[in-house]
């Protein structure tokens, strides 16, 4: 019995039990991991191997508006759904709401069959949150809805990923980033491509908070997607005690939070979302991104976005940034969805939104600025 | 290792998982608690308008029972007479261990 077990495993409370037909509880994988640390490539890259053909995919963005989904090449064949708020304070519900719909879907046939559900979450979920509710003896089994996702679905591990070259920030200054390697059964370097990265000596900075997660190095030889999926269930056994007393405290405390606040805010944390309906000036986005990143003090975490430019409409441009780091954009070769707005998601701390609110305002080439529209 | 160093980092000094030990540990001593007993601190955002934005919550694990201490403050900004504070307020208000509900 786990330390988790002796403390706080209270018998679920049930609804009238309702029939389900028989089938295996369907293995789902939490992939977590701070902003920008690379998670949606991993999904990506696990997405685009065959032998991960039948994985259904759910994806939850911070904020008001969605724009990782559209990043997920996920094909026809595959379902994703996604989720856009604050996913620290929903999670409960949030996940085990979206585990049903992939459940109702498959058995309507509206859904193609999946052996797997892979969950990403945002860069800033609590993972303590969304591993409660998907455990035996975690958040109470109320509806008919959680009975089902807990009879179909199984949780049955936890992936972080893990930016090699600004990963100390993530774990040392934030109490997400901590969370996310400490509930892992797997830690994936990400961008060791970038620079020589030791992976024994990372190995030993996870001892502290993790000694008994696995550490893979995404762009070593010996990377095998397939290692991080093993049979089993995720187990606690071997967590250290802040994960235990993460657990325990969502038992006890619950979900201190009130659901209607502000979802593009967590704490000292915000999102600022932009919107243009208008396509833009290539050159005024580009000084746009310059300007915001080489601010020493805009408090930047992470920016991400899909923007439509005058110079090329079809091609929609894809740009993200991570605290500082502005990342090479890219032009995608049609739009993902019908969706043909730009849109943009700023996370950070004390940004200032007021100056990055008119630099936004100023993208659309003069002659539209009438237009213009921003949320 | 990478030494990484963020320039624009708002909490230079200790990481956030040290802290948490430090805090650990200074519950351990105001509430005169053994090392078998499980301390588990968290920081929660609050979203009262009248709180600060962050609550540091520290959750004492007995078998079958918890004691739930609350520091209106970030995580990187309590110290020890805060825990001292709280530790006091919790054992006014729950002489004995809390059961769980």
């Amino acid at each position: 019995m786990s330390a988790f077990d002796r403390f706080f495993r209270k018998p679920a409370v049930r609804e009238a039990p309702i029939t389900l037909p028989a089938s295996d509880e369907v293995p789902v994988t939490l992939l977590t991991g701070f902003l920008g640390s690379g998670k949606t490539s991993l999904l990506n890259e696990i997405l685009n191997s065959p032998g991960f053909a039948d994985t259904a995919v759910v994806v939850n963005e911070f904020g008001t508006i969605s724009i990782d989904h559209e990043l997920v090449h996920a094909g026809q064949e595959r379902y994703v759904l996604t989720s856009a708020g604050c996913l620290c304070c929903t999670a409960t519900s949030d996940i085990r709401e979206s585990l049903f719909k992939l459940y109702q879907g498959r058995q309507r046939g509206e859904l193609p069959s999946f052996s797997r559900v892979i969950v990403e979450t945002t860069g800033l979920a609590d993972p303590a949150a969304i591993v409660n509710s998907l455990i035996p003896g975690g958040a109470p089994v109320v509806t008919q809805q959680d009975q089902v996702v807990a009879s179909q679905f199984r949780l049955a591990s936890v992936i972080s990923t893990l930016d090699s070259t600004c990963g100390d920030d993530a774990i040392s200054n934030h109490m997400e980033g901590w969370k996310q390697i400490a509930f892992a059964n797997d830690v994936v370097l990400t961008k060791s491509d970038l620079l020589d990265v030791n992976r024994d000596t990372w190995q030993e900075r996870l001892a502290t908070i993790n000694p008994s997660a696995m550490l893979h190095d995404r762009h070593a030889d010996d990377f095998s997607l397939v290692s991080l999926f093993p049979n089993g269930t995720y187990d606690l056994t071997n967590k250290v005690d802040d994960v235990i007393g993460w657990l325990a405290m969502e038992t006890v405390v619950g979900q201190a939070h009130d659901h209607a606040h502000d979802p593009n805010r967590h704490g000292g944390i915000q999102a600022l979302p932009l919107i243009h309906e208008t396509l833009l000036d290539p050159r005024r986005v580009q000084g746009f991104l310059d300007i915001l990143t080489s601010q020493r003090h805009a408090g930047m975490l992470r920016l991400k976005g899909l923007l439509g430019l005058t110079d090329d409409p079809a091609r929609p441009l894809v740009v993200h940034a991570i605290q500082h780091k502005l990342y090479p954009s890219k032009r995608l070769a049609h739009w993902p969805s019908d969706d043909k707005r730009s849109r943009l998601m700023l996370i950070g701390q004390d940004m200032p939104l007021g100056p990055i609110q008119e630099l936004f305002d100023g993208l659309i080439p003069r002659s539209k600025k009438k237009r213009r529209k921003s949320v | 290792m990478n030494s990484f160093a963020n320039p624009f980092m708002r909490h230079a000094s200790t990481p956030v998982f040290a802290h948490a030990a430090e805090i650990k540990r200074w519950a351990r001593q105001a509430l005169e608690l053994d090392q078998k007993v499980i301390i588990s601190v968290n920081e929660i955002a609050c979203p009262q308008p009248d709180c600060p934005p962050q609550e540091t919550v520290i959750l004492v694990l007995r078998a079958g029972s918890a004691v739930k201490l609350s520091i209106h403050k970030a995580l990187a900004d309590v110290v020890e007479a805060d825990v001292i504070d709280a530790a006091r307020e919790a054992e006014a208000l729950e002489p004995a261990s809390s059961t769980v509900s």
